[in-house]
């Protein structure tokens, strides 16, 4: 087996997550589209009828954080899984065990592909105007999908031996959220909180986002620093701990 | 239903796209930045001063009109724009432009300390819609006072109030309630002074009072007087000296000086009452459930990091245990010089020249925690001797499976442990143990190209684990299998198999599971579909098939591929009806005889007796016995009917 068909195996297993998870709904894919406007719209509505907030494009502002977010958090979340529910294959099938957190990362980017359609359209409802530093959004979110390789790794690990970092893990994503900033500006905070926000590696990958989409600028170096350590780090971190783990699972499992 | 579908999404889009509608109305409405070129004035009292006034829009602005306010009583409008009366300036105009800047000049006339704010804005664009401006600013303006015109004290009520501070202009003082209240300035000499209030009433009043010196010097105290509620204070009447007083000399400055202490930073304007975020992030509570999380934060990795240290401090005590039972237990065996077989004895039994893996000696204790239970060793096999002389003439051959000493330990707990709770207090007290097992025991085989050897042994013995050892899927926890890895195939049904997808989509995910490119499974699609004769069923959703039809579709994909040298079958040879098993029988065959080595596990003893060449009987972990396929399967009936 050839990395070609690695490939094509990932795909499979991707297409599988993809229709299994919108095979019993009525608008399937759509709600890839869908679950981020909808969000959105909701998030606005309440944050700038109830909270007045004094953000311009407070809807753009959130949508752009939000879809990072949710890909975080989609990958991660159903990465942490992946060993245990294909459990039956990882016994049977000599396939590289890597190839299934990954396979539910590669979703989590798919959907992300599908919200990015929301995002455009809703970027030029709000009359956004194109320019060029908009290229660093791929460069984001691919910088992101490293980092979210790195700790779903870690996570289907550690899910196989102890199930409970579920539960915590989604208590840590809430607290992680307030830290990302996606509903208020950063500067309302205090010195010390926004020292924490800025060393949040998901709150950086945000904030280079929206500086290239909805202000035209660039990141700064430190930024870039950051970014990209996060995000080789936590791989290289991901993918250690998973092949010094690799065949403890079998046993487990 | 591809309609219905697509007119779902026509009327949600249609729901959707006024919500969107409302939120670009009500959010992305135009803004105005309304502000002051400075955040504070600093004036002496008789000077003139510029005051700028910047309107910003991110859009171009129409008709406007702007009313400043200011308090007459200190500064007097000059020139800039319009004079309004009544202590205002009125900006207005048709900008065509999204900026503009006003600098209007004034002039002190008395010192103290008053303010100028934005009274009203009426802004709308060139598309003459309004545009909300939604903070007013305001500007703390101090002016230094005139030394010639200060005030030696004030008495309230005939008693004098002792925080009085000639350099001092504001005062916050609370009286209880009275009807009539007497202010009473005493000027330095020569100064007159002139108290001015509005009518007393229960809440805020301002008093102002005027202190002019000579030539016309003049001064401006402020007093803030909060005045009581009548009942609360009616019993306090009778001694009214009790007033309270607060000197605010930087009242106006407060926001400003929280901008110092870096609480709030406000760029759009003082803070909303109903923002309950940012209150949530400036003020107390901020810190308390900061600490609250930090603590919580604290306690639950304190508890992760115990269990983990808790987990590790007993798995390293068992295996210390364990190893000292077997080391007891290996001095008792030698002891009594029993004849068991140990671990040189064995190789020498084992068919010749068998490549010995040297790294087999060093492995470390953790790869093979029972090494020293190699006592226990292949007790029961037995070598059936004319095994011997068949392999006579391949004598040089090496083998393509050398399935050498391999044994799989499982771990399975013997509670189960649902549960942090439990999981602790089991922890504790000791009582989590491991039921070890072995599925296989130090299970040798050599097998050599072209043999077809099949495994037999009862549920459960570890026939499947070791197929999925020797096709790399698992890996032993002792010993080795040399083989040559990419050569290896497994089939088994249904790898993989998703009930909620099409048998198509099945047929493409399970193909690449198994091994196939896309081009292959392309190009095989049809025979597939031919062979498990489901022709009219691939666009249907596997969960509404049969079993037999789900294990037809598999066996079509896995033997559908070219024979590979080393051929594992898993159970697959009864499946479906009599017809579709004669069928994949003869397919089978065919691959068999196209040269490959073949494993096969398979509870059919005829099957067995017709296609091998050669029989493990692995019972309970253990190799039983190897070789001929009716001898072997004969003992392992015999075993079965004395059994039963």
């Amino acid at each position: 087996m050839n990395i070609k068909q690695y490939f094509f195996v990932l795909r499979e297993l991707t297409g599988r997550e993809i229709k299994r998870k919108y095979a019993r709904s009525y608008l399937g894919i759509l709600w890839s589209v869908l679950n981020p406007l909808l969000t959105m719209a909701v998030l606005s509505m309440i944050f700038s009828t109830m909270f007045k907030r004094s953000i311009e494009n407070f809807p753009i502002y959130l949508l752009t954080g939000q879809i990072l977010w949710q890909m975080f958090t989609g990958a991660t979340n159903s990465a942490m899984d992946a060993l245990v529910d294909n459990k039956s294959l990882l016994t049977k099938v000599k396939l590289p065990k890597q190839i299934f957190p990954l396979s539910r990362i590669y979703t989590a980017l798919v959907n992300l592909g599908y919200s990015l359609v929301a995002y455009i359209c809703m970027l030029m409802l709000f009359r956004i105007k194109p320019s060029i530093t908009m290229i660093i959004v791929p460069v984001v979110i691919v910088l992101v999908l490293l980092f979210s390789i790195g700790i779903g790794y870690i996570l289907s690990i550690v899910y196989v031996f102890f199930a409970d970092i579920k539960y915590f893990y989604s208590i840590i994503l809430t607290l992680w959220m307030y830290m990302s900033a996606l509903f208020y500006p950063v500067e309302n905070l205090n010195p010390q909180m926004q020292m924490i926000v800025n060393a949040n590696p998901v709150y950086c990958y945000i904030r280079a986002m929206r500086g290239g989409v909805m202000y035209g600028q660039w990141p700064d170096t430190i930024l870039w620093i950051k970014m990209i350590c996060w995000a080789v780090g936590m791989l290289l971190l991901g993918l250690f701990v998973f092949s010094a783990n690799e065949n403890k699972i079998m046993q487990k499992l | 239903m591809k309609k219905r579908t697509k007119w779902a999404i026509v009327t949600l889009m249609a729901i959707l796209l006024p919500f969107c509608g409302l939120f670009t109305e009500a959010v992305h409405a135009a803004s105005v930045n309304l502000h002051f070129g400075s955040e504070q004035y600093e004036h002496r009292y008789d000077e003139s001063f510029l005051i700028g006034v910047y309107i910003e829009a991110d859009e171009n602005i129409g008709n406007y009109e702007v009313v400043l306010s200011y308090d007459e009583n200190y500064i007097t409008y000059v020139s800039g724009a319009e004079a309004g009366g009544e202590g205002t300036v009125i900006l207005r105009g048709n900008l065509n432009g999204d900026y503009k800047k006003y600098l209007i000049s004034f002039r002190a006339i008395a010192g103290g300390e008053t303010n100028i704010e934005v009274a009203s804005a009426n802004i709308n664009t060139s598309n003459s819609e309004r545009i909300n401006v939604s903070v007013l600013p305001s500007a703390p303006i101090n002016l230094t006072h005139n030394p010639e015109a200060l005030l030696s004290s004030i008495k309230i009520n005939g008693v004098e109030l002792e925080e009085f501070d000639s350099n001092v202009f504001n005062y916050d003082i609370k009286i209880p309630y009275t009807e009539q209240l007497d202010i009473d300035a005493i000027g330095r000499n020569g100064v007159t002074t002139e108290v001015l209030s509005d009518n007393l009433s229960v809440g805020n009043n301002m008093v102002y009072i005027e202190a002019e010196g000579s030539g016309s010097s003049r001064n401006i105290y402020k007093l803030n007087v909060i005045m009581e509620e009548e009942n609360v204070t009616e019993e306090k009447l009778p001694d009214s000296t009790n007033y309270e007083v607060a000197s605010d000399e930087k009242a106006d400055f407060s926001e400003n000086s929280m901008n110092e202490n870096g609480a709030v930073q406000i760029e759009d304007g003082p803070i909303d009452d109903g923002d309950f975020l940012l209150s949530l992030f400036n003020g107390k509570i901020r810190l308390n459930i900061l600490q609250i999380l930090i603590i919580l934060l604290i306690i639950s990795l304190a508890l992760l990091v115990v269990l983990l240290i808790l987990s590790f401090y007993t798995e390293k005590k068992k295996r210390k245990r364990r190893k000292r039972k077997k080391g007891r237990k290996r001095r008792k065996s030698t002891r009594s010089g029993s004849g068991k077989t140990s671990v040189p004895n064995i190789q020498e039994i084992k068919p010749r020249n068998k490549p010995v893996d040297i790294s087999l000696k060093d492995r470390s204790l953790e790869e093979r925690p029972l090494e020293e239970d190699e006592d226990f060793k292949l007790y029961g096999i037995e070598f059936i001797c004319d095994d011997f002389d068949d392999d006579f003439d391949d004598e040089y051959e090496e083998p393509v499976i050398a399935i050498d000493d391999v044994s799989m330990l499982f771990r399975v707990a013997t509670q189960n442990v649902s549960g942090l709770k439990e999981f602790i207090i089991q922890k504790l007290k000791g009582k989590i143990t491991y039921r070890e097992f072995y599925a296989l025991n130090h299970v040798s085989i050599d097998i050599y190209k072209g043999e077809v050897v099949g495994i037999i042994g009862t549920n459960g013995s570890g026939k499947s684990t070791l197929l999925k050892i020797v096709s790399g899927a698992l890996k032993p926890t002792g010993g080795k299998v040399i083989v040559d890895k990419s050569k290896v195939q497994l089939l088994t049904l249904g790898t993989g198999f998703d009930m909620e997808l099409t048998a198509k989509e099945n047929v493409y995910l399970n193909g690449a599971i198994i091994g196939y490119s896309k081009e292959f499974i392309d190009s095989v699609y049809d025979d597939i579909v031919a062979f498990a004769e489901l022709e009219d069923f691939m666009e249907e959703k596997v969960k509404n098939f049969s079993s037999g039809m789900v294990s037809r579709l598999g066996f079509a994909i896995a033997t559908i591929g070219d024979a590979p040298e080393i051929l594992i079958l898993d159970e697959v040879l009864s499946v479906g009806d009599e017809f579709f098993r004669k069928k994949s029988l003869a397919r089978v065959k065919e691959m068999i005889h196209g040269g490959s080595t073949v494993l096969l596990v398979s509870h059919s003893m005829q099957t067995i007796l017709d296609n091998c060449s050669r029989v493990a009987w692995i019972e309970k972990g253990v190799l039983k016995m190897y070789g001929e396929p009716n001898k072997v399967c004969k003992a392992y009936q015999d075993m079965g009917n004395t059994e039963t």
